[in-house]
């Protein structure tokens, strides 16, 4: 695909055009990955002690459903509460961020080392110290979006 | 509700493939390495043993089901996966005469169970050296895009 790319002042917000025949699953990815690339500016409204923090995608290390609660940890292992179930975030977080089972997300870029367990599953421990497991029924998509399968 | 049948249904042909694999193994090492009166034995018993290696085949690899829900707790799913397990194998293997069973000599009975757990451990300790590759692989790769991260994040 032939790629053009302008960088100038002029540009507030990033804004893409394509220019297609037709709408492939590729094209689609792509789309799905700008505008998911526009949502790493955007913040995200956590609660912590009665206060709104407004918390950068990037500084996010897991979420994960405790309880009833949608529990946020940033790098420096702050629990903030937030007010959207997973698969909304999901949507709304960029692509430094997957799905480990089907209570918890984690940011890529924050994961220290992941643990063999006797048991089958991968015991993953962040870089805050946090841990959690990946589930088997999410493992190959964790691994695809490492780029290991 | 739905999901939920589907991966028990998964589990459990999953756990009979299991089951069968190690049956058809165990009968052509049989035939290979001279036991044919083994052979002839299961042959004319073949009904019940198939259907001995098929339940424990769901009793051991069907019940890894418990690891696909995030509750309970991981020591417990274990527990429950190797109870299970033992639970059938145990008395199929004795009952289908793979393990010689004799009440009198509990010695030997301990003995016999010790080592049915010990052939337990072996499996899982197989799945675990292959999940320590995976991490390995896993684990190399982080580091490969954590070096890519911070060198983007320096670029100008």
């Amino acid at each position: 695909m032939k790629v053009e790319c302008k960088i100038s002042a002029e540009y507030k917000e990033p804004y893409a055009v394509l220019h297609v025949s037709k709408m492939t699953e590729t094209v689609a990815e792509i789309i799905s990955m700008l505008e998911k690339e526009n949502a790493n500016s955007q913040t995200l409204p956590a609660a912590k002690d009665r206060k709104t923090y407004f918390l950068k995608p990037q500084d996010i290390s897991l979420i994960r459903a405790e309880g009833r609660e949608i529990a946020c940890y940033d790098r420096l292992n702050n629990r903030y509460l937030l007010d959207k179930p997973l698969y909304e975030l999901e949507n709304i977080l960029d692509i430094s961020f997957v799905r480990i089972s089907k209570s918890a997300i984690v940011n890529i870029n924050q994961i220290n080392h992941v643990e063999a367990s006797f048991n089958g599953t991968m015991e993953l421990v962040m870089k805050n110290g946090i841990t959690d497991y990946i589930s088997r029924s999410f493992r190959k998509s964790f691994k695809e979006r490492l780029g290991l399968e | 509700m739905k999901s939920i049948v589907k991966l028990t249904v998964k589990y459990i042909l999953y756990g009979i493939s299991l089951g069968c694999t190690f049956f058809v193994i165990m009968c052509l090492s049989f035939f290979i390495w001279g036991g044919e009166d083994l052979l002839a034995a299961i042959c004319r018993d073949f009904a019940r043993q198939s259907a001995g290696a098929m339940a424990v085949g769901i009793a051991c690899g069907g019940t890894a089901i418990v690891y696909q829900f995030d509750r309970p707790g991981i020591f417990f799913k274990i527990a429950i996966h190797f109870c299970v397990g033992m639970g059938v194998f145990y008395p199929v293997g004795t009952y289908l005469g793979w393990i010689p069973f004799h009440p009198d000599r509990i010695l030997l009975t301990v003995l016999q169970f010790l080592s049915s757990c010990a052939v337990f451990i072996v499996i899982w300790f197989c799945f675990y050296l292959f999940n320590r590759n995976e991490a390995k692989k896993i684990n190399q790769r982080l580091r490969e895009l954590e070096r890519d991260h911070s060198a983007n994040e320096s670029r100008p």
